[in-house]
């Protein structure tokens, strides 16, 4: 998978989510590359944390599960402009010497540019202007170049293509500056670079995300993305899509936007101040991923529309997710799970566990049954229990805040119906925060239930009490991974 | 749920073998005393030893039977009202408090069964009788305890963790 700009990295960061909660298919590995012209890009290194934390997760051994079971690589961002020096356009293409010696070259770029154009700093992006990106990734992505990014990156598809067929997605913005220049450039570079190392077997898939936020002014800054040239920009990328005859060359694209875009907070034109809060339009686009990596549309379905929607424009319901038919209850069920599972480790499981195993006299001498059952019998001391809790505890806070965020950051009077989330979050200043572990009331969580409008009431001490007798199934896990899988598959809401 | 079923077995079950037990010995005594030819005629056995058994057996049940509903509570509140997530000392206190409950079940029960027996019988003999109340009453509520007491109360009480799977 290849995210380019700020909006790649965060579809990257919902499809790690949704791929920890079991929906990818398979036990396969997902290599991911991060393509930004800003290496300190806020949506970038969001998209890095999630990944570490859910490698961490990876350490622990949980045996036949649906919880991170798929293996990632994250490389980069891979960034076009690697020299210190190198500001602006005109540097990088040496506008000055060639100017200077009169070639048709620097002709050219005054031809296709404007000077404020050719004068924009380019180590934060391209801000809303894709000619500038493209000339760049075009001129410095390099497939020969041994140890590099893309080198790896095509060595590994060329591997992968012996054991079946290789699916490379691109995810970007059409509207912005480093997606819309990006995704179509290395999608046909890459593409023709595939086709001379004979992986016939590739299935390329386009993610585009067409406007679904806005943001303000950034104050001091003479070029940047304009949110009000949104619409036109889509529009003439995708009548560039269509020109370019990128429906025939892909064997997937989905495209996704919002009517009515969402207010970001966070105006910044980059680095780690360019970090907008996830979406709910990211979900829709990781189950997008997902049936790409499902390999639907089956063969012979190649020529198919399929289109996603709300049934109701103020509102987003689990009814509106756009899961295939065959596995929609089993995917909808995982997500619950994960959910649940989150909601559940992080108030009520991981506090009860570090009390108990605070020391190895105390786990040692604990009466829980919990630990009595899925800790004492396999050696694990609580330095273990400490370290391996916490990575767990850590990816759960990374998973609610995203999905507190996809469920609050849109425009007033939308409602996204999935989770009730005064079970785990409360309201500060505009927006909302994680509850701390003190402001739990497992209470409400009994009483209001997590899910809205679910037939299954659930039962905080039900949950516990099927932790507790857990029974694991399949192939073992190893260490602390009995507890996690126990506390897992004790969230599970139907079988 | 077949747990919880074993459980609430066990315990009446063990009471019901210590009631099943003081009955046995309420309907074996007299016809004992009778065959040993000590006692010589009926309405001597029913007057003093048959009432000293008949207040025994009387006693005896009431401190069981508070035992028994105290392991039940004890139970309730284990399953339903005390939260999993409680530190030790929570299920340590609540477990006493029962203990405390017992204990003074037993202490009333011995002070009226002492005014029933106090012609009858000698000192040392109602320190056994008093004795049995307090040894049994606890015994069985701590027996009960340690092998039927619910999912989370499971290994609370010493020893078992070793003895309970």
């Amino acid at each position: 998978m290849i995210g380019v700009g700020g909006t790649g990295a965060k579809l990257m960061q919902s499809l790690l989510h949704v791929s920890a909660a079991g929906l990818l298919p398979g036990n396969g590995s997902l290599t991911c590359l991060l393509v930004d012209a800003d290496e300190a890009n806020g949506n970038v290194l969001g998209c890095r944390e999630v990944f570490d934390s859910v490698k961490a997760c990876k350490s622990l051994t949980l045996g036949d599960t649906t919880l991170f079971k798929n293996s990632f690589s994250l490389t980069g961002p891979w960034t076009p402009v690697t020299d210190n020096d190198v500001q602006s356009f005109d540097e990088f293409f040496q506008y000055t010497q060639k100017a200077s010696r009169g070639t048709d070259e620097a002709a050219l770029m005054e031809l296709l540019y404007e000077p404020k154009e050719r004068e924009m700093q380019v180590r934060q992006g391209f801000r809303g202007r894709p000619a500038i990106g493209a000339s760049i990734f075009s001129d410095r992505i390099d497939f020969d170049k041994r140890g590099d990014d893309w080198y790896r990156m095509v060595d590994s598809m060329r591997s992968a293509s012996a054991g079946g067929p290789v699916p490379v997605l691109f995810t970007g913005s059409v509207f912005g500056g480093t997606g819309a220049a990006g995704v179509p450039t290395i999608f046909r570079v890459l593409d023709r670079e595939l086709e001379k190392k004979r992986v016939n077997n590739r299935r390329l898939g386009l993610i585009l995300m067409l406007p679904y936020f806005t943001f303000g002014n950034v104050e001091g800054e003479a070029i940047q993305a304009d949110p009000h040239s949104f619409a036109e920009a889509t529009a003439e990328a995708l009548m560039y899509y269509h020109e370019r005859d990128f429906l025939s060359m892909s064997n997937s694209m989905y495209a996704l936007g919002e009517s009515i875009p969402a207010r970001m907070p966070v105006a910044a034109v980059g680095a780690k101040q360019q970090k907008n809060p996830p979406h709910f339009l990211e979900l829709i686009a990781a189950l997008g991923a997902v049936r790409f990596y499902s390999g639907l549309p089956k063969r012979g379905d190649e020529h198919t529309l399929s289109i996603a929607m709300r049934a109701t424009e103020s509102n987003l319901g689990w009814a509106d997710l756009p899961f295939e038919d065959p596995i929609r209850a089993t995917q909808i069920a995982l997500l619950k799970q994960m959910i649940l599972f989150a909601v559940m480790f992080r108030y009520v499981y991981s506090p009860y566990i570090l009390r108990e195993a605070k020391n190895d006299r105390a786990l040692k001498g604990s009466n829980a049954t919990i630990i009595r059952k899925h800790v004492v019998p396999y050696g694990v001391t609580s330095g273990d229990v400490a370290r391996d809790v916490g990575y767990v505890n850590d990816y759960v806070e990374k998973f609610l805040s995203w999905l507190l965020s996809l469920s609050t950051s849109h425009r007033e009077g939308f409602r996204a119906s999935l989770t009730n989330i005064g079970i785990y979050a409360v309201p500060e200043g505009k927006g909302w925060r994680l509850r701390t572990v003190e402001e739990f009331r497992d209470k409400d969580f009994d009483r209001d239930g997590l899910f809205i409008n679910d037939a299954v009431k659930l039962n905080h001490s039900t949950i516990l009490n099927r932790a507790t007798v857990m029974e694991i199934q399949g192939s073992q896990p190893h260490g602390t991974g009995y507890l996690v899988r126990a506390l897992y598959d004790a969230c599970k809401l139907f079988n | 749920m077949k747990t919880i079923l074993y459980e609430i077995l066990g315990a009446l079950v063990l009471y019901g073998l210590v009631f099943a037990a003081i009955w046995i010995l309420r309907y074996s005594v007299d016809p004992f005393l009778l065959g040993t030819g000590l006692v010589a005629d009926e309405s001597s056995v029913n007057n003093q030893l048959s009432n000293l058994i008949d207040t025994f057996q009387l006693y005896a049940s009431i401190v069981l039977g508070v035992s028994l509903v105290c392991f039940f509570l004890w139970y309730l509140l284990g399953s339903v009202v005390i939260r999993a997530t409680a530190p030790s000392s929570t299920w340590i206190i609540v477990w006493f408090l029962f203990v405390v409950v017992i204990l003074a079940a037993a202490g009333v029960v011995t002070f009226y069964s002492q005014l029933k027996m106090d012609e009858i019988t000698a000192d040392y003999q109602q320190g056994y009788v008093a004795g049995f109340y307090f040894l049994f009453g606890f015994l069985l509520y701590y027996l009960a305890s340690v092998f039927f007491s619910p999912l989370h109360a499971r290994y609370r009480i010493w020893p078992a963790r070793h003895v309970r799977r």
